[in-house]
C-alpha cells in the first residue's frame, strides 16, 4: 500500500491563502541577476529595488542572493530604482537566463509557465515583466483577444467580490443540483499516469474550492475517499478499477470516450510505470504496457450510450453524468448524441489537451482543436434548441485564466484543467512523463522514491493559490467587460477580436 | 496460397552521432563537487571523473532530457542549460531540428515515438501544418485501441486497376502488382546517391518488399538479386538495359521529352512510370500518362521548390489538382500516383495519401537517418561532415528498415483512430480532414478584425 508521510490537511486550512513556496533552492527565472565579489554589501540595492530582488535578512551581515525569480530585466534599466545604475561598484549584472530559451513551447510559452509559478506561490498573477495572458502559437486562443470598452479604472481583482463566477453543472429538470464557485473543475489524471500524491493535491484542492477533480481511467484509491463529494469517478474503456462502489460513492461521473491528445487511440501507460501498486489497482500484471481498447465495445451507437448512461443512473441514481468526447469534424453532431443519451455535461477534449503518454503523430494531426470545436457545437446545440439543457466543458489546452474566458465567450460553459494544474505544483513540460521511472520532479511517476518529492497538502495549497490567481484574473476580465456574471459571458463572441498579427513564434519559447 | 503477415525485421541500429538538444554547463567556478546533481539526475548526465573521484566530469549533454532537476537543486546555482547552436541550426525547409531528432530516434529503434505531455509546436500553420485529419469517436469497424491493428492494410497497387474484365480484347494482362506498404524509397532525387547510400537503399527496398528508386547511372552498381526492385530513372538516348528492372521512369517536359509511347511498348511487362516535377507540371502531362497507359505518375518536386513554406503550399495545391483532374476524366483507377518532395515526417505519409496521392516517396529524409548529406547538398545537417560516407551498409539499411516501419505504425495509427481498415480508402478522403483556413473561417467567421494598428496589449 502507499504510505504518505502525513494525514492530509483540513480543508479549511487551505480556503486561506498561504504560500506555496517552491521546492527547490534555484528559480528558473527569466533574469538572471549576478552579484559579484566587488560588492561592498552597502544595501543601496535593497534600498531602492521595489520588486525585493536584493535584500538583508535581518541581523545578517552580507546580503542574500539576490531573488532572480523578482527581477523585470530591461523594464528596469529606464527607471529610477534600477539597482546597476544605483550599485557604487558596478557589482551588479542583469542577463537574460539561458534557461529561459530551453524552457516553454509556442503553446506554453516559458513566461506562461513562470507565470503559473508565481501564480501558485503567491495566489495572484505576476504583476509586470511576464506575459501570461497570450501565447505564441500563432492561432486558436493566441490570435484572440477581448475587445474591452475603452476606460481609464485600474481594478483592484481583490476587491471584485461581487461579480460571480459560479457554475451550475445541471441545467437538465431532474436531478441534482450542483453548481461550483469557479467555472473550472480538474480533468482525468489516472493513477499511474501521475503519482497518488498528485491525485490527493488535486483532490484537496477541488474540496476546498468545493470544484471537482477527476479520477481518469486508472481506478480509484481509497485514499481519495475522505474527498469523495469532490472526485468524479471516470468509467473509461479499460474499465480499470471501475466497480460499484466507485461509481456509487461520485456525485459526477465521467464516461471517457476519448481524449484529445490521441483522439481514436484509448489510453497509453507504458510497462515502466505500471508498478506493482499500479497493477494492483487496474486488476492488470505488473509490467506490461497497458493500452486501453477503443471504443468501448459495447457503444456503437447513441443508443447504445444512452444504454451507458442509463447503466450509470442505474447504480447511482442522484449523479451527474458527464461524456468526455474527441473534436472530430462531425463534433457537433456527437454532442446532439451526447444530449439524446441524456448526459447533463458534453465534455470536448480538443487536439492540443495534455497526456501522460501519447504518440507524438496523434497530438497535433488528428481531431481539431478546442478552438474550433467549441463554437462549432455551441453554435449547433442552440440551433437544436438545446443548448441550455446540456453544460458544456472545453479542455484541452487551457493554459491560464484568459484561455477560459476566451473558451467561455467562444460558447463553452466552464473549462477543465490538467496540465496548468501540474505547472502549477512545478511541472515544466519537459514531456518525459511517459516511461523508466518517469517525471524528475514526482509529478507523473509512480515511483515510490520520487513520488515522495509531492507532499499532497503543499501541492494542494499551490493548485488552491493558481485557482485563486485565475478567479481574480477572469472577475478582472469581466469587470472590464462590464459583466456581473461569468453566465452572461457565455458566446459572446461580439466580445472578442481576432488579432490580425499575433504575438511572434519565435521568441519566448525553447530554440528548437 | 499460404497467408503470409506482413512484417517489417526491426532491430536497434543506434545513431552514430547522437542529437544533442542542449549544453549542459558547469560553471567550475561555483561548482563544490558534492555530487548533488549526480542523484538528482535520472538519466546519467552528470558522475564523477574515474580518474579522480573528488572532481565532477564533464556533464554528457546528449542524455540530458532537459528536465532541469539538477538546475533546481544544485545548492550553489553552477549549473545551466544553453541551447545547442549545432542542433537549432541543423536542417532546412521541413526538415526542423526536431523534426531531424525525430527521425534519428525512429530510426534507431523502429518504433512510433511516444512522449507525455502536450503538443508543443504552433498551433497549426501553412502547408501540412494547416491540416488536421479527422477521428471517429465510436464507429470502428475492426480495431480495439491499438490492439487489431494487424487487420489493418496498407498495401496499395502499382498500376492500373481495371474497372471491369475484358475478354475480348485478348492480349495477356498484367495484373497491378501489389505492395504491402505505400512507401517507395527514392534515390533519384536528390542526385546520383553515394555506392554505400545506394546499397542500403537498393537492400532496405527490397527487405520492405517495395520498390526503390534510382537514377541510370547507379544501374550498374546494383546487384542482381536487387534488380527486381528497383525503378530506373532514365534520361534520353538511355532507355534500353534495364529489362531487369522492376521498371522505369522517364520524365516529363512540356516540348519534348522520352516517347512514352514506344517505351510502354517496349517494356510491356515492366512498370512504366512518368516523373512530372511540379515545376513543369501541366494537365497535359496527366493527358500524356493517360494516353501511353502508363502504371504510375510519379509527382516529385526539387527539394529548393519547397524549401520555404511557399513552395509547400503550391505542391499540396498542385497534388490537388492532380487528383481532381483524374477523378474529373474518371479515369483515377487507371494509374497510381506517387507523390514525393516534401515528405520529411510520419504525418506528411497520411495527409499527402489524403491529397490524392495513392504512394509516397520519401527521399532526403533516407539522407538523414543515414546521417549522409545528399549529392546536391539539399540538406543541411550542421554538425556532419559534407561528406559522410556510409560505409556500415547493413547499418545503413536497418535505419532505413526502421524508419519505414516507424512511418507505417504511425500511418496505422492514423487509420485506425479515423476508424478505416486500408490505406487505399484514405486517399483523396479530403472530407476526412480538417483544413486550418476552412476552419479558422467556420469558428471565429463572426468575430471582428482588431485594426492592425492597435498592438496586443502587453504589460
Amino acid at each position: 500500500m502507499i504510505t504518505l508521510d502525513k494525514d492530509p490537511p483540513h480543508v479549511e486550512e487551505l480556503k486561506r491563502l498561504l504560500p506555496g513556496p517552491q521546492a527547490y533552492r534555484a528559480y528558473i527565472s527569466k533574469w538572471l541577476v549576478n552579484v559579484n565579489d566587488a560588492c561592498i554589501d552597502c544595501g543601496i540595492c535593497a534600498e531602492v529595488c521595489p520588486f525585493g530582488v536584493h535584500e538583508r535578512k535581518e541581523g545578517d551581515l552580507h546580503l542574500s542572493a539576490p531573488k532572480s525569480q523578482r527581477c523585470i530585466g530591461e523594464a528596469c534599466e529606464t527607471q529610477d530604482f534600477y539597482c546597476v545604475k544605483h550599485c557604487p561598484v558596478d557589482a551588479i549584472t542583469i542577463q537574460k537566463n539561458p534557461l529561459a530559451e530551453v524552457l516553454g513551447n509556442p503553446r506554453w510559452t516559458n513566461e506562461m509557465i513562470m507565470a503559473t509559478w508565481v501564480m501558485a506561490e503567491t495566489g495572484k498573477a505576476p504583476e509586470r515583466g511576464l506575459e501570461y495572458r497570450i501565447g505564441r502559437a500563432g492561432g486558436g486562443f493566441d490570435l484572440l483577444d477581448f475587445d474591452f470598452p475603452p476606460s481609464k479604472r485600474r481594478y483592484d481583482p481583490e476587491s471584485l467580490t461581487g461579480i460571480d463566477t459560479s457554475l451550475p453543472l445541471n441545467r437538465r429538470g431532474t436531478g441534482a443540483k450542483i453548481e461550483i464557485p469557479i467555472p473550472w473543475y480538474g480533468g482525468g489524471m489516472s493513477f499511474g499516469s501521475v503519482s497518488l500524491q498528485i491525485m490527493l493535491a488535486r483532490a484537496i484542492a477541488a474540496t476546498a474550492w468545493n470544484t471537482f477533480t477527476s479520477t481518469g481511467e486508472g481506478g480509484y484509491p481509497e485514499e481519495l475517499v475522505p474527498y469523495k463529494d469532490h472526485v468524479i469517478t471516470q468509467v473509461a474503456t479499460g474499465m480499470f478499477g471501475v466497480r460499484e462502489e466507485t461509481v456509487q460513492r461520485a456525485r459526477l461521473v465521467e464516461i471517457k470516450y476519448a481524449q484529445g491528445a490521441k483522439p481514436g487511440l484509448g489510453g497509453h501507460l507504458l510497462g515502466d510505470k505500471n508498478t506493482p501498486v499500479v497493477a494492483k489497482m487496474r486488476e492488470t500484471v505488473a509490467g506490461t504496457s497497458l493500452f486501453s481498447p477503443f471504443p468501448f465495445h459495447s457503444v456503437y451507437s447513441v443508443e447504445d450510450h444512452r444504454k451507458h448512461v442509463d447503466w450509470i443512473r442505474a447504480m447511482n441514481p442522484t449523479a451527474l453524468v458527464s461524456a468526455k468526447v474527441s473534436t472530430p469534424t462531425d463534433v457537433d453532431m456527437v454532442a446532439v448524441g451526447c444530449y439524446y443519451a441524456g448526459v447533463n455535461i458534453v465534455h470536448l477534449d480538443g487536439g492540443y489537451g495534455g497526456t501522460g503518454a501519447a504518440p507524438d503523430i496523434s497530438k497535433k494531426n488528428i481531431a481539431m482543436p478546442i478552438e474550433f470545436a467549441v463554437p462549432k457545437v455551441h453554435k449547433f446545440l442552440e440551433k437544436e434548441g438545446i443548448r441550455d439543457e446540456v453544460v458544456l466543458m472545453a479542455s484541452g489546452g487551457i493554459r491560464t485564466a484568459w484561455d477560459a474566458a476566451k473558451a467561455i465567450a467562444l460558447g463553452a460553459d466552464g473549462v477543465i484543467l490538467g496540465t496548468a494544474d501540474l505547472i502549477a505544483v512545478g511541472c515544466v513540460l519537459c514531456g518525459n512523463c511517459e516511461s523508466g521511472r518517469g517525471c524528475p520532479w514526482g509529478i507523473t511517476t509512480t515511483d515510490p522514491e520520487l513520488s515522495q518529492l509531492i507532499q499532497p497538502e503543499w501541492g494542494a495549497q499551490k493548485i488552491s493559490n493558481m485557482y485563486r490567481a485565475w478567479q481574480l484574473e477572469l472577475r478582472e476580465v469581466l469587470a472590464r467587460l462590464n459583466l456581473d456574471s461569468v453566465k452572461d459571458l457565455r458566446g459572446r463572441t461580439d466580445l472578442l477580436v481576432r488579432i490580425p498579427n499575433g504575438p511572434s513564434p519565435s521568441g519566448g519559447v525553447a530554440k528548437w | 496460397m499460404t497467408f503470409k503477415r506482413y512484417h517489417i525485421p526491426i532491430a536497434p541500429a543506434p545513431s552514430r552521432r547522437p542529437w544533442t538538444r542542449v549544453d549542459v554547463h558547469r560553471d567550475l567556478s561555483r561548482c563544490l563537487n558534492c555530487g548533488t546533481c549526480i542523484d538528482s539526475c535520472l538519466y546519467g548526465v552528470h558522475d564523477r571523473r574515474d580518474a579522480d573521484t573528488r572532481f565532477m566530469e564533464e556533464p554528457e549533454d546528449h542524455l540530458c532530457r532537459v528536465c532541469f532537476r539538477c538546475v533546481a537543486e544544485c545548492p550553489v546555482n553552477a549549473l545551466s542549460l544553453e541551447p545547442n547552436v549545432e542542433f537549432t541550426e541543423a536542417g532546412n525547409g521541413l526538415f526542423k531540428p526536431e523534426v531531424l531528432r525525430t527521425l534519428a530516434n525512429e530510426a534507431e529503434a523502429g518504433w512510433i515515438p511516444v512522449t507525455g505531455a502536450c503538443y508543443r509546436g504552433p498551433f497549426g500553420g501553412q502547408g501540412f501544418d494547416g491540416m488536421w485529419t479527422d477521428m471517429s469517436e465510436i464507429v470502428r469497424p475492426t480495431r480495439d485501441g491499438i490492439h487489431g491493428r494487424e487487420y489493418i492494410s496498407t498495401s496499395v497497387d502499382v498500376g492500373a486497376r481495371p474497372t471491369h474484365l475484358d475478354f475480348r480484347s485478348g492480349g495477356p494482362w498484367t495484373p497491378p502488382r501489389e505492395i504491402p506498404i505505400p512507401l517507395i524509397l527514392d534515390v533519384a532525387n536528390p542526385g546520383t546517391p553515394p555506392a554505400g547510400v545506394l546499397a542500403a537503399v537498393t537492400r532496405a527496398a527490397k527487405a520492405l518488399e517495395t520498390y526503390s528508386i534510382i537514377p541510370a547511372k547507379s544501374w550498374p552498381g546494383v546487384s542482381p538479386e536487387l534488380q527486381a526492385s528497383v525503378l530506373v530513372r532514365i534520361a534520353e538516348g538511355e532507355v534500353t538495359g534495364f529489362e531487369k528492372a522492376a521498371g522505369v521512369e522517364a520524365t516529363y517536359r512540356h516540348d519534348d521529352g522520352v516517347d512514352l509511347v514506344a517505351l510502354r511498348r517496349a517494356l510491356p511487362h515492366s512498370i512504366v512510370s512518368l516523373r512530372v516535377p511540379l515545376s513543369s507540371y501541366d494537365r497535359d502531362a496527366m493527358d500524356m500518362a493517360l494516353e501511353a497507359g502508363v502504371d504510375l505518375i510519379h509527382f516529385t518536386c526539387d527539394w529548393k521548390e519547397v524549401d520555404g513554406i511557399d513552395g509547400v503550399n503550391r505542391y499540396i495545391r498542385t497534388l490537388r489538382d492532380l487528383h481532381g483532374y483524374l477523378v474529373e476524366l474518371s479515369k483515377r483507377d487507371a494509374v497510381t500516383v506517387l507523390a514525393g518532395g516534401p515528405i520529411a515526417a510520419a504525418e506528411h505519409v497520411p495527409k499527402t495519401i489524403i491529397l490524392g496521392a495513392d504512394l509516397v516517396a520519401p527521399d532526403l529524409a533516407l539522407y538523414a537517418v543515414m546521417e549522409c548529406v545528399p549529392p546536391n547538398h539539399a540538406l543541411h545537417l550542421g554538425r556532419f561532415p559534407e561528406e559522410f560516407p556510409l560505409s556500415d551498409v547493413p547499418w545503413g539499411t536497418q535505419r532505413v528498415v526502421n524508419l519505414m516501419n516507424a512511418w507505417r505504425d504511425q500511418l496505422l495509427e492514423i487509420l485506425g483512430a479515423m476508424g478505416m481498415r486500408e490505406v487505399r480508402r484514405l486517399r483523396g478522403e479530403t472530407g476526412r480532414a480538417i483544413f486550418q483556413d476552412e476552419a479558422e473561417r467556420e469558428a471565429f467567421g463572426d468575430i471582428k478584425v482588431r485594426a492592425p494598428a492597435k498592438e496586443v496589449v502587453v504589460r
